[in-house]
C-alpha cells in the first residue's frame, strides 16, 4: 500500500500533473480530452483511476502528483462513498490546497441520491473547494478543464507569488460568501 | 517606508552600476548569441542553484516521513497544519526582499522588449474595443434620431388635426346653413320657371288645343244645354297630373275628365309620362320620375 | 533534470566555441552556434529562461514552506478550533499584506531596471533599439488615439441620451395632443346631438326638397315629351340648349 505524497520526488521542468479521481470513467475520458484541448504553455500529464491507493508497482515511473481532483456523481452513493474510502490514502499534505472536489449530476434534482450538505461537510472537513460542474454539457465542461487547468499551474508552483495554500484560501473565502 | 527607500536607492546604484558595465560588455563585433550566452550561463547558473536547494528540501522531506489524517478530529488536525504551514510561508514573505531581476543587461533588455510588446498588445486590444463601441454607438445614435424624426413628425401631424377640429367648431352656425338653403331654394325656383316656361312655349307650339267648333261657340248664348265641355290644354293636364302627384303623393290618381282631348291623353299615356289604373281605366297618374 | 541539464551541457558548449571562433573570425561562429542551438532541441531565448527561473523560485518556496511547518509548534492551550480559524485569518490576512508590499516594490524595482536598460540600449541606435524606439512610438500612438475615442465615446453617449430624452417629450407631447384631441371630439360630437336644429331651418329643408323633386319631375316629363314627339331638337338652338340643360343634377346644384 503506497501512499500518495505530495513532495516526494522533485518536480519536472516547466511541466505539470494532475490525477483524476472517480467511478465514472467515461466522463473522466471526456474531463481529460477537454484538458489536453485546451492552449497552454507548459506540458501536461494527466492520470485517471478509479481509487486510491495507486498500484504500487508504477510508483518509480510516475511523476509527482501536483493536483488531485475528486470526481463525485450526485446521483450514485455509490461514487461519494468510494471517494471517501480513497480519502484516507492521502497524505495530509495535499489538503493544504492540492485537493478539489468535482461535482456532477446536480442539474436534476430529484434524482440525486446524494445529499448536497454530505458534499458541502465534504468540503468543509478537508478544506478544499468543491466545484459544481454538469460535464454532459460541452460548454460547462470546457470552463471545467479552464478552471482546472489555472488550479493545476497554481498547484504545481508555476505562477510566482501564489501558492496553492494561499489560493485555497482564496477559494474558501469566495465560497463562503 | 525606509525599506523603499533603501530599495530605490539601490536601483539607482544598479542603475549606475550598468553605465560602468557597458565598456566591459560591449567589443566591436559581437553577435547576439555570445552576449546571449552570457546572459543564459548567468541565468542557468542560478537555476542550478535554486535547483540545489530544492533537492535539499526534498532530502529533508523524506525524512520527515509519511503523515496522514487521523478518523477522529480530521479536521481539527487540518486545521492545526494550516495554521502550521500559513505561518511558515508568512515567514518567507517577511524575510524576502524585492529581487532584481538581473544584473545583465541583454536580459533586461529581452525582458524590456516583451514587457514593450505585451503592453502594445493590450492596447491595440482596448483601442479595438473601444472604437467598436463608438461604432455601435454612432448606429443607436441614427437609429434613435430616424426615430425622433418620425416621433416629431407624428406629433406635427397631430397638432394639424386638433387645429383643424377647432376651426371646424368655429365655422359651424346656423346662420350660415339658412343663407346657404335659402339661396339654393331661389336658384331653383328660378331653374324650375325657366323649364316651365319654356315647356310651355313647347306645348304651345307643338301640342295646341284643338279647334273648337264653330258651332258650339255659336251656341254659347244658350245656356247649359247639352255645353260641349271645354278643353284644357295639354299643359294643364300635366300641370293638374304634377298637383296631384306633389299634394297628395298616396292618392295620385286623377280620374279623366271630358275636358280632357282623349288624344292627348294616349299621347302622355304613350310618351311614358302617365299611367293608368291597374283596375279602373278611367284614372290616371304621373309617373313618379323624381324618386 | 535532464532537460536542464542538457540546456546546461548546449550552452557551456556554445560558450567555448565562441571563445575559440573570436579569435577564428565571425562568420565560422554564426553557423556553428546556430546548428548547436538546434541540437539543444528547447527554444532557449531568455525570456523563456527568466520564466523558468521564476517558477523555479516559486517551487522552492513552497518546498521550504513544507519543511519549515513541520518545525513549527502550537502552544497546546491553543489547540482549539476557534482560536485556529482565527489564527487563520490574521496569517492570511498579513500574509496578503507583505506579498502585496513586496510585489509592489519589485514591481517599481524591475520597471526601473527595464526603463534604464532600455534608454541605455536606444542610445546604441542599432537595429534592435530602432524597434524598440518604433514600438514605443506605436504604444504612444495608441495611447493617444484610446484616449480621443474614450473622449469621442463619452460625447457620443451624451448626445445619445439627448435624444433619448428628447424623444420621450415628444412621446408624452403627442400623447397629450391626443388625449386633447380625443375630448374635442366627444364635446363635438356632444354638442351635435344636443343642438336644436332650428324649426325654420327643418321647414327650409322641406321646402327645398319639395322644390327639387317638382323639378326634376318637370325635367323629366319636358325629356320625355321632347323625344316622344320625335322633334328633331338638334337643329333648334334653343330646343338644343334647354335639352342639355334637362341633363342637369337639380341635386347639385
Amino acid at each position: 500500500m503506497s501512499l500518495v505524497r505530495p513532495f516526494d520526488k522533485l518536480p519536472t521542468l516547466n511541466s505539470a500533473v494532475i490525477l483524476l479521481v472517480g467511478t465514472d470513467e467515461r466522463r473522466q475520458q471526456q474531463l481529460a480530452e477537454a484538458i489536453l484541448k485546451e492552449k497552454k504553455n507548459f506540458k501536461i500529464n494527466i492520470h485517471v483511476a478509479t481509487s486510491l491507493p495507486l498500484p504500487a508497482e508504477r510508483d518509480h515511473v510516475r511523476p509527482r502528483i501536483d493536483l488531485i481532483a475528486f470526481m463525485i456523481n450526485m446521483q450514485s452513493k455509490h461514487s461519494l462513498r468510494n471517494v471517501e474510502a480513497s480519502l484516507s490514502h492521502i497524505d495530509a499534505n495535499f489538503f493544504l490546497g492540492k485537493v478539489c472536489f468535482l461535482i456532477t449530476g446536480v442539474g436534476r434534482m430529484n434524482h440525486c441520491s446524494v445529499e448536497m450538505n454530505a458534499v458541502r461537510k465534504l468540503g468543509n472537513l478537508y478544506c478544499s473547494p468543491v466545484l459544481f460542474c454538469e460535464l454532459d454539457s460541452e460548454g460547462i465542461r470546457v470552463a471545467t478543464a479552464q478552471r482546472l487547468l489555472r488550479m493545476l499551474q497554481i498547484c504545481a508552483g508555476h505562477v510566482p507569488g501564489v501558492s496553492a495554500l494561499f489560493f485555497s484560501s482564496l477559494m474558501k473565502s469566495s465560497i463562503d460568501e | 517606508m525606509d525599506k523603499q527607500d533603501e530599495l530605490l536607492k539601490e536601483a539607482e546604484k544598479l542603475a549606475k552600476h550598468m553605465l560602468s558595465y557597458q565598456h566591459d560588455l560591449a567589443p566591436t563585433i559581437t553577435s547576439n548569441i555570445v552576449c546571449s550566452t552570457d546572459a543564459k550561463e548567468e541565468l542557468l547558473d542560478e537555476c542550478e542553484e535554486i535547483w540545489r536547494q530544492m533537492e535539499e528540501c526534498q532530502s529533508k522531506l523524506m525524512l520527515l516521513g509519511i503523515e496522514t489524517l487521523p478518523e477522529s478530529d480530521a479536521q481539527l488536525s487540518l486545521l492545526m497544519m494550516r495554521v502550521k504551514a500559513l505561518t511558515a510561508e508568512y515567514n518567507q514573505w517577511q524575510k524576502r526582499s524585492p529581487e532584481i531581476i538581473s544584473t545583465n543587461p541583454d536580459v533586461l533588455v529581452a525582458l524590456g522588449k516583451e514587457e514593450l510588446q505585451k503592453v502594445d498588445h493590450d492596447l491595440e486590444m482596448v483601442l479595438s474595443t473601444v472604437q467598436s463601441k463608438n461604432k455601435k454607438l454612432k448606429e443607436d445614435m441614427k437609429r434613435e434620431q430616424q426615430w425622433l424624426d418620425e416621433q416629431q413628425q407624428l406629433v406635427d401631424a397631430l397638432d394639424v388635426t386638433h387645429e383643424e377640429m377647432k376651426n371646424q367648431v368655429v365655422q359651424f352656425s346656423e346662420k350660415r346653413a339658412l343663407q346657404e338653403l335659402k339661396s339654393k331654394m331661389l336658384k331653383i325656383r328660378a331653374y324650375k320657371e325657366e323649364l316651365l316656361s319654356a315647356l310651355g312655349e313647347f306645348l304651345e307650339e307643338h301640342f295646341p288645343l284643338p279647334e273648337e267648333d264653330e258651332s258650339a261657340k255659336k251656341k254659347k248664348k244658350s245656356p247649359a244645354e247639352e255645353p260641349t265641355v271645354q278643353l284644357v290644354t295639354l299643359h294643364e293636364i300635366l300641370e293638374r297630373l304634377i298637383n296631384r302627384l306633389m299634394s297628395t303623393p298616396h292618392e295620385p290618381y286623377l280620374t279623366i275628365s271630358d275636358s280632357f282631348w282623349p288624344p292627348y291623353v294616349e299621347l302622355l299615356l304613350r310618351y311614358g309620362i302617365a299611367l293608368r289604373h291597374a283596375e279602373d281605366p278611367s284614372r290616371i297618374r304621373l309617373e313618379a320620375f323624381h324618386q | 533534470m535532464e532537460p536542464l541539464q542538457r540546456v546546461e551541457a548546449a550552452s557551456k558548449a556554445l560558450g567555448k566555441l565562441a571563445a575559440h571562433s573570436a579569435a577564428a573570425g565571425g562568420s565560422v561562429e554564426t553557423g556553428a552556434a546556430s546548428r548547436l542551438g538546434a541540437e539543444a532541441g528547447e527554444k532557449l531565448d531568455l525570456v523563456t529562461l527568466f520564466r523558468l527561473r521564476e517558477q523555479i523560485k516559486q517551487q522552492l518556496m513552497e518546498y521550504n514552506t513544507t519543511v519549515h511547518s513541520g518545525e513549527e509548534s502550537i502552544p497546546d492551550q491553543a489547540i482549539e478550533e476557534k482560536l485556529f480559524e482565527a489564527a487563520t485569518e490574521d496569517l492570511e490576512r498579513e500574509m496578503e499584506q507583505a506579498k502585496v508590499s513586496f510585489q509592489n516594490k519589485t514591481l517599481v524595482l524591475q520597471r526601473i531596471q527595464l526603463m534604464d536598460a532600455l534608454r541605455t540600449k536606444l542610445r546604441h541606435n542599432d537595429s534592435d533599439s530602432k524597434l524598440i524606439l518604433e514600438t514605443i512610438k506605436h504604444i504612444t500612438m495608441l495611447s493617444t488615439a484610446i484616449l480621443e475615442s474614450q473622449q469621442q465615446a463619452r460625447e457620443l453617449e451624451e448626445k445619445l441620451n439627448e435624444i433619448k430624452k428628447r424623444r420621450f417629450a415628444l412621446k408624452q407631447a403627442g400623447e397629450h395632443k391626443l388625449l386633447q384631441i380625443h375630448t374635442l371630439k366627444k364635446k363635438q360630437k356632444e354638442e351635435l346631438e344636443g343642438m336644436e336644429v332650428g324649426e325654420m331651418l327643418k321647414r327650409i329643408c322641406r321646402n327645398l326638397q319639395k322644390e327639387t323633386q317638382m323639378t326634376t319631375l318637370i325635367q323629366n316629363i319636358f325629356q320625355s315629351i321632347i323625344i316622344g314627339s320625335k322633334v328633331n331638337w338638334a337643329e333648334d338652338p334653343v330646343l338644343k340648349a334647354i335639352v342639355l340643360q334637362l341633363e342637369k343634377n337639380v341635386n347639385c346644384i
